[in-house]
């Protein structure tokens, strides 16, 4: 019989996107299915599931993180930032730039992608507020989208660290 | 009903506004970027979860399903094999578009590794696939033949007894299968006089040319939920799945209930590419709810998506007959398709692209012979690109080569051959299709006859440049109908049963609706199908949405102005002729009023509804448009920079032209274009389902490489070209393909041309690249 079903029980506290949360989980659940399943956080994700395509991306203190390939035991004591949470980190608009320019150069066509490229995007910003084109493709390079052909999204990082800059 | 209408000052200020041919912001850009918006998997559910048990042999006659270990585990509640259906009263266990070959679960016999065999359903997902690896199957091994020219030979296996068609589609009612083993259908295009034009011609030239299997690699995996609801036996499903109104038909087919019983709900999807066409796991899951009574989901991981649905392999053999100065006289081509284990829709692919093998070009003396073949490996289905990528792969990279044999510039060959807006094709007329634009367009950008490419300082290193040109059909005949609801405060809601794979459609027929009316965007809602409320429409593919839904649409908006003006006429006594509904207002002799004013004071009790609807169908039929309602162009330019010591190449521009008709919405028509353009660059580069022994061994996103951000070109280039399609709704029509068809014959060209290798099977890989050089240099 598998362990997951009989897995051992964790407690663990952490912050959902500011929120303080404490619960007891299996030891062998993902974060994703944290996030989607107990959480009901459903912005998150789930493609390849492998650690490949990127979807699933959070932050976990502010590192970039496949939330597929992470357990969710990991997170104890940790803060998660999930694509709910993005427009709350910026305080001068409604939205977060990144989510102003993905709309307005169209960054995302079926949206399956989305939730992982911007936060990819803000862990970027965070790091280098002033990419270059050469910047946003290293960075962006294990976020897969299979609708755009990218040239949006690249635009829509400049345009988005451009407003973050003025 | 002669409420007075309130008479408004008649010079009260109208602005009129177009939405066409302007970039709006994405009706559901906001739910995207927020994690707002929901996908199947997304939605509360209650219920059971079904994991999936697949063959493992490629050819197999099942023995035994051992079921009790699985079942014994607390949290199972059922398993379910394909006997178990069999043996079943209340469903006919055979599904598929052309015909009804495909098994729900697999009868007596398994086709291809992956096969779907039984089925798990349990109370958690995890239990679900625990309880999966339990059940034992026990298959006898059968020949099996993963090759389609082994397939095709008399001794070979065969995969199915016989085959009629399924008679669903007016243009696949004469499908059977052939008398060639293996052939689910045979298509042939004869034109002219092919052998008198070989004869007539000074130089006849012949290749093969080969693609291999891809999957569309969607990243929403395919998820549907089933509920049966045993009191009524009727059932809900919602799924990704591109032809709602095709799942609700089958699956009332089969469980031989009325389709009125079946409703079929249509969330946003994470891409689809043709993949999440007619009938997926959604006859699957359906079966498996009725066979507990209880709602059930099936969440497939994106390795199984390979198990599910891929594009067909081709192997092509073109054979032109050409004159020293440049005219294509006599083309014959023979395009043998793998379609994998089930026909799904292939008898149609075989059928169109079989149509346009001859590429873009006017050819008086043309032999097309194409053909389906069942082999065992997963079932080839529909991908953008509808089986022209595989085709114009061969005759594309064809035409070059003709090229070189007469001594001829590959630009030039086409330019001279290529079929005029207006002109004829295949022998027939065919109309507008915008192909010399497009190819016109990326001659241009690059000044393609004045300028020479600069080679490198390094001599290992060689730069070459290509193009390629197609010319595409769309699925025809067909129809799409809309009903646009306009309420008592002018807004709008849209009900149709096109879907949203995000292409970005309910942006674009928003558009369509609003301009029609002459109200703002923000009125009009446009909703995901429900096929309970939707009306019907053939399919979310072909890139035939915004022509064909389009159409209906604008049907819909006439039949509101129709209904506003006899309002208006009614109350306010006055004639019809003296009232026209134009830029949001009803203008009429006495003043002009507001959509909402009419509808409010023309009903009473607090509101009412105005029900516009539209219907629109194409004919099919061998003569000017009717071969396709519309035709999809575009041409490709790359440049590449090949490092002969390695084979590994570049490519460091391109160019992507394709024909809109009219661009609705710009921005969304390049997001197509480059979509389609860098989907073509996996093909063209890496993308291959690489099979041993009949099992494939890169099922998995970390094997099976697709294109990431830093793979596509950095100097990139969108030229929309607009030829105004004489029926498109605002001269509009599909943009959703060409580019996939057009970027690996570019690429193709380009390499051979920077260093003499001529790659003939995709991928184009660096070891194939080395071996074409060394070939040339023989
Ligand atoms: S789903 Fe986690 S990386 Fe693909
Ligand atoms: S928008 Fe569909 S995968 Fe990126």
């Amino acid at each position: 019989m598998n362990n997951y079903i009989e897995a051992t029980i964790h407690e663990i506290e952490f912050k959902v996107n500011g929120e303080e949360i404490s619960m007891t989980i299996p030891a062998n659940l993902t974060l994703v299915e944290l996030l989607r399943q107990e959480l009901r956080l459903t912005g998150t994700t789930e493609g390849c599931g492998v650690g490949v395509c990127g979807c699933c991306t959070v932050l976990i203190d502010n590192k970039v993180v496949a939330s597929c390939l992470e357990l969710a035991v990991n997170i104890d004591g940790k803060e998660v930032l999930t694509i709910e949470g993005l427009a709350d980190t910026y305080q001068l608009s409604e939205f977060h730039p990144l989510q102003t320019s993905f709309r307005e150069y169209e960054g995302f066509q079926c949206g399956y992608c989305t939730p992982g490229m911007l936060i990819s995007s803000k862990a970027l910003l965070d790091q280098n507020p002033d990419p270059s084109d050469e910047d946003i493709r290293e960075f962006l390079s294990e976020n897969i989208c299979r609708c755009t052909g990218y040239d949006s999204i690249i635009m829509a990082v400049k345009s988005a660290a451009k407003k973050m800059n003025a | 009903m002669s409420t007075q209408i309130p008479i408004i000052e008649p010079d009260r200020k109208v602005e009129k506004t177009s939405l066409i041919g302007k970039h709006v912001l994405r009706l559901d850009g906001e739910s995207k970027v927020t994690g707002a918006v929901e996908y199947t998997d997304d939605l509360p559910f209650e219920g059971y979860y079904a994991e999936v048990i697949r063959s493992n042999v490629p050819h197999g006659e099942i023995v035994s399903i051992s079921t009790e270990a699985a079942e014994s585990i607390p949290g199972v509640i059922a398993v379910v094999t394909g006997e178990d259906l069999e043996n079943a009263d209340w469903i006919s266990p055979y599904v598929g578009p052309a015909f009804r070959d495909q098994p729900v679960l697999a009868i007596g016999k398994v086709r291809y590794v992956g096969e779907p065999v039984a089925a798990v359903i349990a109370e958690r997902p995890d239990i679900a696939a625990v309880a999966s690896t339990e059940v034992v199957v026990k298959c006898k091994k059968l020949r099996s033949v993963t090759d389609v020219v082994k397939a095709r030979k008399e001794d070979a296996p065969l995969l199915h007894e016989s085959g009629d068609s399924a008679a669903i589609f007016e243009d696949l009612a004469m499908v059977h299968h052939s008398e060639e083993p293996n052939v689910a259908y045979a298509y042939e295009l004869n034109v002219g006089d092919l052998e008198k034009g070989f004869e007539e011609a000074d130089v006849v030239f012949e290749k093969n040319y080969a693609t291999p299997m891809v999957q569309h690699v969607h990243l929403e995996p395919f998820v549907t939920i089933a509920s049966y609801n045993a009191a009524k036996n009727s059932f809900k499903i919602v799924t990704g799945n591109q032809t709602p109104h095709f799942v609700r038909r089958e699956v009332a087919r089969i469980f031989g209930i009325p389709s009125s019983k079946v409703e079929v709900e249509v969330p946003q999807m994470g891409g689809a590419f043709g993949s999440k066409t007619y009938v997926r796991i959604e006859p699957l899951v359906a079966a498996l709810s009725r066979a507990v009574k209880a709602p059930v989901k099936l969440r497939q991981t994106s390795s199984e998506s390979f198990d599910t649905s891929v594009r067909d392999g081709t192997q092509t053999r073109v054979k032109t007959g050409v004159t020293h100065d440049g005219v294509i006289i006599a083309q014959e081509v023979e395009v043998i398709w793998d379609s994998g284990a089930y026909a799904d829709i292939s008898p149609r692919k075989v059928k169109k692209a079989g149509y346009t093998a001859p590429g873009a070009y006017d050819i008086p003396n043309v032999r097309v012979i194409s053909k389906s073949t069942y082999t065992n490996k997963p079932p080839g289905v529909a991908y953008r690109g509808f089986g022209v990528a595989q085709t114009a792969w061969a005759v594309e990279s064809h035409i070059d080569d003709v090229a070189r044999e007469i001594g001829m510039d590959p630009v030039e060959l086409r330019i001279r051959n290529i079929t005029q807006d207006g002109g004829t094709y295949n022998g027939v007329g065919i109309g507008i299709h915008g192909a010399p634009q497009c190819l016109q367009a990326v001659v241009d950008e690059v000044d393609w006859f004045g300028t020479k490419l600069e080679q490198p300082s390094k001599k290992h290193i060689k730069k070459g440049r290509g193009i390629a040109v197609t010319l595409k059909t769309t699925i025809t005949p067909s129809t799409s109908e809309a009903i646009v609801l306009l309420d008592a405060d002018g807004s709008v809601n849209v009900i149709t049963g096109g879907t949203e794979i995000g292409q970005g459609i309910i942006t674009t027929l928003a558009q369509i609706t609003a301009d029609g009316l002459g109200i703002g965007i923000e009125y009009v809602n446009v909703n995901t199908p429900n096929t309970n409320s939707a009306p019907f429409n053939t399919s979310t593919t072909s890139s035939r949405s915004t022509f064909h839904l389009g159409n209906a649409i604008l049907g819909a908006v006439d039949e509101l102005k129709e209904q506003l003006v006899e309002f208006a006429s009614e109350d306010l006594e006055i004639e019809k002729s003296d009232i026209i509904v134009e830029d949001g207002f009803v203008k009429t002799s006495v003043g002009n009023y507001s959509i909402s004013e009419v509808v409010a004071s023309h009903f009473v009790g607090g509101g009412g509804t105005l029900i516009g609807k539209g219907y629109f169908s194409t004919k099919e039929g061998r003569e000017n448009r009717y071969e396709s309602a519309f035709w999809m162009t575009g041409a490709t330019y790359a440049e590449v920079s090949v490092d002969t010591r390695t084979g590994k190449y570049s490519i460091d521009k391109w160019v992507n032209s394709a024909d809109c008709g009219k661009a609705i919405d710009p921005v969304r028509c390049e997001g197509q274009i480059l979509g389609a353009a860098v989907q073509a660059l996996g093909h063209t580069m890496s993308e291959e389902m690489v099979f041993e022994s009949g099992q494939q061994v890169n099922k998995s996103l970390l094997d099976y490489k697709v294109p990431a951000i830093g793979d596509v070109p950095k100097e990139s280039k969108i030229i929309i070209v607009e030829s105004g399609d004489p029926n498109g709704p605002h001269g509009a029509k599909g943009v959703g393909e060409s580019n996939t068809v057009t970027v690996p014959p570019a690429i193709g060209n380009a390499i051979r041309d920077a260093c003499g290798a001529r790659v003939r099977e995709l991928p184009i890989t660096p070891d194939k690249v080395l071996r074409g050089i060394e070939e040339a240099s023989e």
